[in-house]
């Protein structure tokens, strides 16, 4: 079966620095998949590859079957991206963000007012749905990056630090859909911080240090592979390492 | 887990590679326009407002003062010839490059969604289309009107020259736009928005002199390029385009122009999709050391040293540093005060290498009100307001908080005209009464910070910047006023009453001095009851 996500001795440099130093990983469909590491270690840069946004200085790099490489605008077509920087146009309101959202996915005007209904009900922002969303809260702009990743049903859900500013109602209904759209077939990529949660949530999971995967499988097989007693421990470890 | 997902899925949509996907182009223009033109804060300065209306007043104001120019223009073509050039110029310095942290958020929103490459030039020349064209036309409209008026323009002309002006700035921006991205590329975006908001400033100052020596009827006024060489410039060619004959070199000069527009188009569709991602992303990951300005260090250095507590505290110096140093590092702040210190500087050497009589000293006192208020308005904002808390939330009395922000507004916007103004008035007074000028200036500046403080306490850099609104112009224009009306009133004082006149200004000084104090310890006690929402 062709995995969901394929990166292949993937090497990303800005100027001088190495930002990821040769990272090969296979992600199945219908995983939740987690990739942790220190800050600084190249996750970001990771995700940015995957979404189409810089291109690796070398190897190669799909999702969905697809090179994101050779045929961008279709690997894009099928990916969701939820940005640490939470970065959206705040001038205008969550509703009318979201269906200019849908349009530039080429959903149809029905599909798009039926999902932004959906998503507006399930993250509960109806009542704000016409607010700028410059007046939101944090949480809430958080949520509206969550719902314009989903828009468009992507088989491949890519999330930095998705939960930031979420409140915890918000973050049990967000493990629910994690788990519900692994099982409908999609997969989910999922960089955090928050280690209790990636143990609770991912399938598998990868740790990556300076730019290299150190070690990737179950919670358990990588605990073993780094000789921690738990997977917060085996960060602690590295986070000490680099500072 | 059925209520979770929405029900129905439809096959990815991927848009033709190569070709402009309409209703994507639609949507597209929809978000990047309501985001430009929508009221809220700029995300590459930090200014809050209409970005519309301010570049409409802004560029009306500055169409305005270039009309003058129709009344000493030695005839139609050649000012057709100027106004042209000077829109095509202001154009291009008004559209800059993004800051690197808008940039790096748009990128962030729209490069991972399946736009393809045509769709997305097409888009920027849409948004770089109107914002040329707004730029242009409301700059021009104003001098062509002027020239229907004074240099016998035909009316029904008007709007064709516009159409040839917004067809030139459009094509010119085109090629400028890949120009400044190879800037921001060697440069950084930071040091390209600097140059340009500079070059904006020299270029005000330019209209306003040519302005000025038309108003005063002077002989000489800012250095302007011959007739010979206005004939060889481009934006010529465009303004000539309706009034020029009709024989073959005018039909070349008319192919030319529409030649070059045409050759702007086809560069940028040539060289514009090369936007690289990987560029902006890289040049937002270069770190640099950063230093405080020597001005902050200097403060904080004078605020330990043993003697000048009392004067400067540690408490005061450390936030008199903190607002200098966002003041100077922050866009919206940055070249706030240099446009009056420039002045400033202008009617110093008219005072030095001319006999300018009163003129020169009373306006440079009008300009330390102005400026003081202006430095107030800059003390009070920022692009990080929400970051205040740390001031609010500081062990810092309400009394060094008066003097912290004093000394910051003193410093940076006061001195250099004060220092003039001094010198002046040495140069023009007896000793003594010099002396008690200076004094008053300085009191008078110090007056204003704490009055303004007293009358609307506000933490330091607690609020989003703003654009000064006309009712705030006009308030520091009747204090300038003011100032200069003062300033005259002593120098006539002292000539006419000899000594006793300089006692008597002498005494004013002392109540300004007097009522200063008054006012710092009634803005000390208003900030001690002030709360902080953050």
């Amino acid at each position: 079966m062709t995995p969901a996500i394929a990166i292949d001795d993937v090497r990303k440099t800005y100027g001088t620095a190495e930002a990821l130093a040769g990272v090969t990983l296979q992600v199945d469909r219908g995983e939740v998949f987690g990739y942790v590491g220190p800050n600084g270690a190249g996750k970001t840069t990771t995700l940015k590859i995957l979404a189409g946004l810089i291109r690796p200085t070398s190897g190669r790099v799909s999702v969905a079957g697809i090179d994101v490489l050779e045929k961008p605008l279709d690997a894009k077509a099928r990916v969701g991206y939820v940005p640490e920087s939470g970065a959206l146009f705040e001038k205008l309101s969550a509703r009318e963000y979201l269906t200019l959202t849908g349009r530039l996915y080429g959903l149809d005007e029905a599909h798009i007012q039926d999902r932004v209904a959906h998503w507006l009900r399930f993250f509960d922002l109806h009542a704000r749905a016409g607010e700028p969303i410059a007046a939101l809260s944090k949480g809430l702009k958080q949520r509206v990056c969550w719902m314009a990743a989903l828009l468009h049903d992507p088989d491949v859900l890519i999330l930095d630090e998705p939960l930031n500013g979420l409140d915890v109602e918000t973050v049990a209904r967000v493990k629910d859909l994690m788990a519900a759209l692994a099982a409908g077939g999609r997969t989910v990529f999922y960089s955090s911080h928050l280690i209790d949660i990636v143990e609770l949530v991912c399938t598998r999971v990868a740790v990556l240090h300076r730019g290299r995967v150190l070690a990737a499988g179950t919670v358990a097989e990588v605990q073993d592979a780094l000789g921690a007693s738990s997977l917060e421990d085996a960060l602690l470890g590295l986070t000490r390492e680099t500072t | 887990m059925s209520d979770v997902l929405p029900a129905g899925r439809e096959a990815p949509f991927v848009p033709p590679d190569g070709r402009i996907d309409r209703r994507q182009l639609g949507a597209l223009l929809r978000l990047l326009m309501a985001q430009m033109v929508r009221r809220g804060t700029d995300a590459s300065s930090g200014m809050s407002g209409n970005p519309l209306l301010q570049t409409l007043y802004s560029m009306t104001f500055l169409g305005l003062l270039a009309a003058g120019g129709a009344f000493r223009a030695a005839d139609l073509d050649s000012f057709l010839a100027r106004i042209f050039a000077s829109a095509l110029v202001i154009v291009a310095l008004m559209i800059t490059a993004e800051a690197d942290d808008a940039r790096m958020r748009r990128a962030e929103i729209l490069l991972p969604k399946p736009i393809s490459g045509a769709t997305h030039l097409a888009a920027a020349a849409a948004i770089l289309f109107f914002t040329s064209a707004l730029i242009a036309a409301s700059y021009a409209l104003l001098p062509l009107l002027a020239a229907t008026w004074r240099l016998g323009l035909s009316p029904l002309l008007v709007p064709l020259l516009l159409v040839m002006l917004v067809l030139g700035a459009f094509g010119l921006v085109l090629v400028w736009v890949l120009v400044l991205r190879l800037g921001v590329h060697r440069f950084g975006a930071d040091r390209i928005r600097m140059a340009t908001q500079i070059a904006i400033v020299a270029l005000i100052g330019l209209v306003t002199w040519s302005t000025l020596a038309t108003m005063t009827r002077a002989t000489s006024g800012p250095p302007a390029l011959s007739a010979a060489m206005l004939d060889l410039l481009p934006s010529t060619w465009l303004a000539r385009f309706w009034t020029d004959d009709w024989g073959a070199a005018a039909n070349l000069r008319r192919a030319g122009a529409i030649g070059l527009v045409a050759t702007c188009a086809l560069v940028f569709v040539r060289y514009g999709h090369r936007a690289s991602a990987d560029a902006i992303f890289e040049t937002t990951s270069r770190g640099r050391l950063t230093r405080a300005p020597l001005l902050a260090r200097l403060l904080t250095g004078l605020g330990r040293a043993p003697g000048l507590r009392i004067l400067l505290p540690p408490p005061a110096a450390a936030l008199a540093g903190c607002i200098v140093t966002l003041g100077r590092r922050e866009e919206a702040s940055r070249m706030r005060g240099f446009v009056t210190t420039l002045l400033a500087i202008g009617f110093a050497a008219w005072g030095f290498w001319s006999d300018g009589g009163l003129m020169p000293i009373a306006i440079l006192a009008s300009v330390i009100v102005s400026v003081t208020l202006e430095g107030l308005s800059v003390a009070r904002q920022s692009a990080s307001a929400p970051a205040a808390w740390a001031i609010a939330k500081s062990p810092m009395s309400a009394r060094h908080l008066v003097r912290g922000v004093q000394w910051a507004v003193m410093t940076r916007f006061v001195l250099v005209p004060l220092g003039l103004f001094a010198a002046l008035a040495f140069r023009s007074h007896t000793w003594g009464l010099a002396l008690t000028l200076a004094l008053g200036g300085l009191l008078s500046a110090r007056l204003i910070v704490a009055a303004a403080l007293a009358f609307r306490p506000s933490y330091p850099l607690d609020e989003p910047p703003v654009v000064t609104g006309m009712l705030g112009q006009a308030v520091a224009w009747a204090a300038g006023m003011a100032g200069a009306v003062a300033y005259v009133v002593a120098a006539m004082l002292t000539q006419l009453l000899g000594t006793l006149g300089t006692l008597l200004v002498g005494a004013a000084t002392v109540g300004v001095g007097v009522i200063a104090m008054a006012a710092q310890m009634l803005a000390a006690h208003r900030f001690s009851r002030l709360e902080h929402a953050g």
